[in-house]
């Protein structure tokens, strides 16, 4: 039926065309916000991809050190089986720039190598040495000569020639450009990405005879397997063999968590949004029910009708999508960067600058777009199939009240089975998904189970002037309409509120953490230590010279060093056990009193050290109090006894804490990658800091307080984008509120004209219409933030203890929750103070055109 | 005999609204329905329409037991030999007035250029073809009620249905649309049964009925 | 005038150094053994450079070459590290001649000096990866196939030239010193790519040449045969091309007795084309067979396999033609085997050496 098609369901659109935009831009937000988060999320992963994989993928293998640097001398055992693989070693360091520090990643490879290997490997992207694009022994014989990457010579204008200035570990550097890098095939390479031959590399990073990794590929006509055996056989103690997917892969997993939860997030603005998208077509199917059972009277088909409705909602889901794309799209570049900073603080550079509109992605939101609006006109379709013929269409308000009570109770019961599925199973850590499902039960049961104060409300109304129980009445009987406004706005507020008030319990604990712990004057680092994976280190002299200084009385250091424990990557520290446990505090979550424990740890001899385990990495890899560790080393396996498990939420990748002296003796770490500075009492702790700060403009130091600030910023910074979306989220659910009003005033236009026939006034039954409308905000509200009260149980209690492994203390934020509400009313009133307005001017001749008595 | 009832009963939960009727309609009658409110003349011509089934006795059209029947079966009969005008006008407001009226043989699936020239026909018929590319809320009572009575003509149907079709306009209007019908079943030859509870209405009618108690009397005929 | 004479030794003096420092093989140089043997980081480029015919135990014949280079960078402050070098490249050709077969295999390699190649400062000890030849054995790959030889040298060291120094030419500067085993005793494994070996015997070749300018800057290429008579005697022929194709006349051919001693040296000799092999590759054109006519006597050296040329996929590398050949006498006889390089035919070699 083309022509009743195009007529009935198409055309009509155009001539309503703002319902039609309503109704698309909802689709619009909740695919845009969906498609941002995973655009951004994407380019912030290949970025960070990048950077694992390193230059020149196309390796077969990777031998690198399990627990610290190789030596050079690794590359001199492999040379036997040059004649099957060829071998190519890198050192890694961080550079920052001046000025902006931003964080460049500093690759030091063999020039002259690097042009054998490209004969052999036809497949090695980044093989054609840099040889061919400028002199070569211009990269060879300066010892600060680098070269860049395409993206950064094309951004900033720089050639063979120009200048990089920048800091590496404590030291002010200018670096030489030699030359540009050229374009590998296989994708862009990173803008912060500098190549510097391997023997100045080692120099520059005060590094000699170290190398990070070799990688090893295969030459045309050897075999895999055989390679691996033999690279297996020469290889020594603290030495692994990776195979590139492996690297890659850990990078993926690192963030996988983070990642996982934006996904999630952005699923927030399509679920509010379904709930809108299907009052939307219920509230279409209504208004046009007469149409719709005109033609049943005419003989039409019910499936001819669904499919008219389907049709309609399907162009609609299509056309909302392409809007969704688009501003998704421009979302995803302010996205991308929030995304990209969290990362890079979280894990390690991410460059990403740009989200690319791929294909699949686009497909992929339509796809998803097209489908929530076809499953919100599901059911709004059957009924519109299920009209009868019109003669037998009941006048007057065919809204029938819905059972509510026993919705209700299926809600709560599905909210408590949701509390069931989330706290009762023991998963293995990492593993959240129980807590994920029940959330969802929880989310769907609870704004379920919140019908119940519709009615509530409405009797509410009984005590009140006549205007203010005309206006809650109709919610003492809620119909449909009624009931999903006010689930709609309860799941946004849900989790709105419910992640409000896990991110406060956060703030609080890692607050409450701070104060214990951060109790030095100072704090000093390199300048360039930016994000968790700086490789900037301090020079072992200066904890020395700082000493010397009559102003300070103390100095506690602190070290670290990448390992990879039981398979996974994690960090060593070393701290001076015996200076802390006298001056530093920790807050330990087992082991019994805190200095206790450090002192203890400081005691034991070499021959059998202790360490400390942060609780992400206890959990982790599900240790306790007692239990015996096998760490990796560069001389071989180090076994500790793990005295404590304290509180750490500034790494999620966790750590194991050991003394200085066995970092220092067995692990060979001389450096330092951070110093708390300890004053004499009566001291301004920013002078200090100013003066050392000329003299040594390679660090950063920071006061306490200025530390704190950081702190907080950059935990602010992590949840920026779960605060955008949330307001999405709260967005497209007010736009329901007002949607439903409009709808529940057709609904009660019968006596809203009746009213005015007695003498009521325009004003009078606008106010009435608002007055249902706040009323129906405020339930949802009230259930809204119950829901999250609950949610917060499961994201706080379980999901972070899951997924990071860390503990937090729940608090209610009681302002914050007030104002969430405060605002959402607000918010409400604002939209619906025009709506109402605009609905109680609805002509008295339009009942009679609309169908209505 | 176009329509025949035959001791048709209905009734709803206990209450039978028709009780052991019996009618006919013989092709080319215009019959009024006329009783108060409440007696079941609605029902009866739901009945007649195809819309519900009796619980008792038979009602058969050209032959065809509408009880009996499915109701796809039936759904192409109200296509196709009814035609149905209701007291509220009942036109589609997303179609043109042309549209409406070409609505139904569209909906047979007969193809365009027949049905707009059935259109054009019955337009011109009821005065309305300078009103054809309009759109329907735009027009009065008595124009809506007269594209009405074209769009129930357009498939030639047998049988025509009006309840009240007069109910929501005003006399004027009323009567022009009411000569229409008269005019217009007379020439199609379309049998009419018109609902009413006005006897101006009914006046158009040859033939009168009266239901009372869920039952027929004939009225006197003139 | 005599401010002028006093000058003079100062000229002496200033000859000793090219302009940008690398030291000039001079004459008078006193060899002393094994230290000469080793690394002269002083001179500008070096090569250790083995050659041989083999034949396996049923007679297949082969030939290898096994030549390591040591290139020094332009002087520069900064010299990399001890095991990452930046001031000296070194190069690694090894190939194989499989005369049944009729193929030529080889290989080249580039790497900086320090971990990954390298010569030793006294002695035969150099390396280049997984290639490594010392004063009794030799080691490499080429394409799978792997040869390890035990080396025994029949003769003491020859050093060619006049007094210690082999002139290339009217520029005082163009000179090498040049040490050269003619007879080595070779006796070893061969094994293929499948892993089943042969044992192989044969006799071989060793060349260890150092200098700061090979060339004369006219000249574009060089014709050079290392032959192995059956009668026991040895000579080594180099000629120098110019621009025009004649050859220059500080070429020069020597003589070498069984016992290794030079017997004779002269500049007159003639090598000729007996014909022309053209490059599939390079589309060079070698003059091959070769026919060289020294101290009254005339062979032709005919290439075993015709195409073994060694060419450079690098930019900016060296292609020319290096081959086991036989050697015959005017009337046709097979009187020994020889070794033939030909440089400077697919592109002139001005200004690399």
């Amino acid at each position: 039926m083309i022509w009743l098609a195009w007529r009935v369901a198409l055309r009509a659109l155009l001539r309503e065309p703002g319902r039609a935009l309503l109704t698309c831009f909802a689709v619009g937000l909740g695919v845009a916000s969906f498609l941002s988060i995973r655009l951004a999320n994407r380019a912030a992963v290949a970025s960070f991809e990048q950077f694992t994989r390193g230059v020149g993928s196309g390796s077969d293998f990777i031998v690198a050190g399990e627990a610290g640097p190789l030596p050079d001398a690794v590359i001199t055992r492999l040379l036997p089986l040059q004649d099957e693989a060829w071998t190519r070693p890198v050192i890694e360091g961080s550079f920052n720039r001046a000025g902006t520090l931003e964080p460049f990643q500093l690759l030091g490879v063999d020039l002259v190598g690097l042009g054998a290997a490209a004969g052999e490997a036809p497949a090695e992207p980044q093989a054609q040495a840099p040889l061919q694009t400028s002199d070569f022994y211009a990269g060879l014989q300066d010892p600060l000569a680098v070269f860049i990457s395409p993206a950064l010579a094309r951004a900033e204008g720089l050639a063979a020639g120009s200048s990089l200035g920048g800091v590496v570990d404590e030291r002010p550097v200018t670096l030489r450009v030699a030359g540009v890098l050229p374009e590998a095939p296989g994708g862009a390479l990173p803008r912060t990405l500098l190549v510097m031959d391997l023997p100045a590399a080692q120099a520059l990073l005060g590094r000699p005879g170290e190398l990070d990794r070799v990688d090893v590929g295969l030459r045309s006509g050897a075999a895999g397997p055989a390679l691996e055996a033999r690279l297996r056989e020469l290889l020594g103690p603290g030495e692994l063999l990776e195979l590139p997917e492996q690297r890659a892969q850990s990078g993926r997993t690192m963030s996988a968590a983070f990642r996982f939860n934006l996904g999630v997030l952005s699923l927030i603005g399509l679920a509010v949004g379904a709930y809108l998208l299907f009052q939307a077509f219920d509230a279409a199917v209504t208004r046009r029910q007469e149409s719709w059972a005109t033609l049943r009277a005419m003989g039409l088909a019910p499936l001819a009708i669904e499919g008219l409705v389907l049709l309609e909602a399907g162009v609609l889901g299509l056309l909302g999508s392409a809007l969704g794309l688009l501003l998704g799209w421009g979302l995803a570049q302010g996205a991308v960067r929030a995304v990209s900073r969290t990362v890079q603080a979280l894990y390690g550079p991410a460059a990403a600058e740009q989200a690319h509109l791929a294909r699949p992605e686009a497909f992929l939101a339509m796809l998803v777009g097209l489908i929530t609006c076809l499953a919100a006109a599901w059911i709004p379709a059957r009924r519109a199939g299920q009209l009868p013929p019109v003669q037998l269409l009941s006048r007057g308000a065919q809204a029938r009240p819905m059972a509510w009570g026993k919705v209700a109770l299926a809600g709560l019961f599905t909210l408590f089975a949701g509390l069931a599925l989330a706290f009762l199973p023991r998963l293995p850590p990492g593993r959240a998904w129980h807590a994920y499902l029940g959330a969802f039960a929880v989310m769907a049961g609870g704004s379920a189970a919140s019908l119940v104060l519709i009615p509530l409300v409405g009797l509410m109304g009984r005590r009140g002037t006549w205007k203010l129980e005309l206006a809650l009445r109709p919610l003492q009987r809620p119909t449909g309409r009624h009931a999903w406004a006010v689930a709609a706005l309860a799941v946004a507020v849900g989790m709105a509120s419910g992640m409000g008030v896990m991110v406060h319990s956060f703030e609080r604990t890692v607050t409450a953490w701070i104060g214990t712990t951060l109790r030095a004057d100072l704090y000093v680092a390199p300048l360039g230590a930016t994000g968790a994976n700086s490789r900037h280190r301090l020079a072992p002299e200066l904890p020395g010279l700082l000493a010397a200084d009559p102003d300070v009385t103390v100095v506690d250091t602190f070290q670290l060093r990448p390992i990879r424990f039981r398979g996974q990557s994690t960090f060593l520290g070393g701290a001076d056990m015996a200076l802390h446990a006298r001056h530093g505090a920790l807050v330990m979550a087992a082991g019994g009193d805190p200095a206790q424990v450090m002192r203890d740890v400081a005691a034991r001899d070499l021959a059998s050290p202790a360490a400390i385990a942060s609780e992400t990495f206890s959990r982790r890899f599900g240790l306790q109090v007692g239990d015996l560790l096998e760490l990796p080393s560069p001389s071989g396996p180090v076994t500790v006894f793990l005295r404590g498990i304290y509180a750490d939420y500034g790494n999620e990748r966790g750590s194991l804490l050991v003394d200085r002296k066995v970092l220092e003796a067995r692990w060979g770490e001389a450096r330092f990658a951070s110093l708390a500075i300890y004053l004499r009492p009566g001291l301004d702790p920013g002078a200090v800091a100013a003066q050392w700060q000329k003299r040594w403009p390679g660090l950063q130091i920071r006061s306490n307080a200025g530390l704190r600030a950081q702190v907080s910023t950059v935990f602010h910074q992590t949840f920026a984008l779960t605060y955008a979306l949330e307001l999405v989220g709260l967005g497209v659910a007010v736009a329901g509120l007002v949607q439903a009003l409009l709808g529940l005033t057709l609904q009660r236009r019968g006596e809203l004209l009746t009213l005015r026939a007695l003498g009521a006034t325009d004003g009078e039954i606008a106010g009435i219409l608002l007055g249902e409308g706040l009323g129906l905000a405020a339930a949802g509200l009230a259930g809204g933030i119950g829901l999250g009260l609950v949610l917060a149980q499961i994201l706080v209690r379980v999901l972070n203890p899951q997924v990071f492994g860390w503990t937090l203390q729940y608090a209610v934020d009681g302002p914050f929750l007030g104002i969430l509400a405060g605002a959402s009313l607000l918010g409400a009133l604002i939209a619906l103070l025009p709506a109402s307005r605009w609905a109680s001017r609805l002509p008295a001749d339009r009942a009679a055109e609309e169908g209505g008595a | 005999m176009l329509l025949e009832a035959k001791g048709l009963g209905k009734r709803y939960g206990t209450r039978w609204v028709l009780k052991d009727l019996d009618l006919q309609v013989a092709a080319g009658d215009r019959v009024a329905l006329l009783g108060p409110s409440g007696c079941g003349k609605s029902t009866l011509l739901n009945l007649m329409g195809g819309l519900d089934r009796g619980d008792e006795g038979s009602l058969t059209l050209d032959g065809e037991d509408l009880g009996a029947v499915s109701a796809k079966r039936l759904a192409r009969i109200r296509r196709e030999r009814l035609g149905t005008i209701f007291q509220f006008f009942h036109l589609l407001p997303a179609l043109t007035v042309r549209e409406n009226v070409e609505l139904p043989l569209r909906m047979a699936g007969r193809p365009a250029r027949e049905a707009r020239a059935r259109a054009a026909e019955l337009l011109e018929a009821v005065g309305l073809i300078p009103r054809a590319e309009a759109w329907t809320p735009e027009l009065s009572g008595g124009e809506m009620q007269r594209v009405a009575v074209a769009r129930a003509l357009a498939p030639r149907p047998a049988l025509l249905l009006a309840d009240e079709p007069t109910g929501n306009l005003d006399r004027e209007n009323g009567e022009s649309v009411l000569a229409l019908l008269a005019r217009l079943t007379e020439l199609e030859g379309a049998a009419l049964v018109l609902v009413t509870h006005s006897e101006a209405a009914a006046s158009i009618c040859p033939r009168r009925l009266h239901l009372l108690d869920g039952r027929i009397q004939e009225g006197a005929r003139p | 005038m005599r401010w002028v004479m006093l000058l003079a030794p100062l000229a002496l003096l200033q000859a000793d150094r090219t302009p940008d420092g690398f030291r000039v093989a001079r004459p008078g140089h006193v060899f002393r053994f094994p230290e000469d043997h080793g690394n002269h980081p002083g001179f500008r480029t070096e090569w250790w450079y083995w050659t041989g015919h083999l034949q396996d135990e049923a007679g297949r014949a082969y030939g290898f070459q096994l030549t390591f280079f040591r290139q020094a960078s332009p002087p520069s402050p900064w010299k990399g590290s001890a095991a990452w070098r930046s001031d000296e490249l070194h190069l690694a050709h090894a190939a194989l001649t499989d005369v049944a077969a009729g193929t030529f295999q080889f290989e080249e390699r580039l790497d900086r000096g320090g971990l990954m190649a390298g010569a030793a400062p006294s002695g035969i000890q150099v390396f280049h990866g997984s290639w490594s030849a010392g004063a009794d054995r030799l080691r490499f790959q080429v394409r799978g196939r792997s040869l390890e030889l035990d080396v025994k040298a029949l003769t003491p060291p020859v050093i060619f030239g006049e007094e210690g120094v082999s002139r290339k030419g009217s520029d005082p500067t163009a000179a090498s010193h040049y040490v050269t085993y003619p007879k080595l005793q070779l006796a070893g494994q061969l094994r293929s790519a499948k892993g089943g070996a042969t044992l192989v015997t044969g006799l071989g070749w060793m060349d260890h040449e150092w200098s700061s300018n090979q060339l004369d800057k006219d000249q574009v290429g060089w014709d050079w045969a290392g032959i192995q008579l059956h009668d026991g005697r040895s000579l080594m022929a180099y000629r120098l091309r110019k621009g025009d194709g004649s050859q220059d006349p500080w070429s020069s051919a020597t003589l070498v007795d069984a016992r290794g001693q030079v017997t004779a040296r002269t500049r007159a000799f003639r090598m000729a084309p007996k014909g022309t092999w053209r490059s599939p590759r390079s589309g060079a054109a070698y003059p091959l067979p070769l026919e060289v006519s020294a101290f009254g006597e005339t062979w032709i050296l005919e290439p075993l396999v015709p195409d073994q040329e060694l060419s450079a996929d690098r930019p900016g590398g060296i292609t020319y033609w290096e081959g086991a050949c036989r050697v015959r006498d005017a009337a046709g006889v097979e009187r020994g085997r020889a070794y033939v390089e030909l440089t400077g035919y697919a592109h002139s070699l001005k200004g690399r050496f």
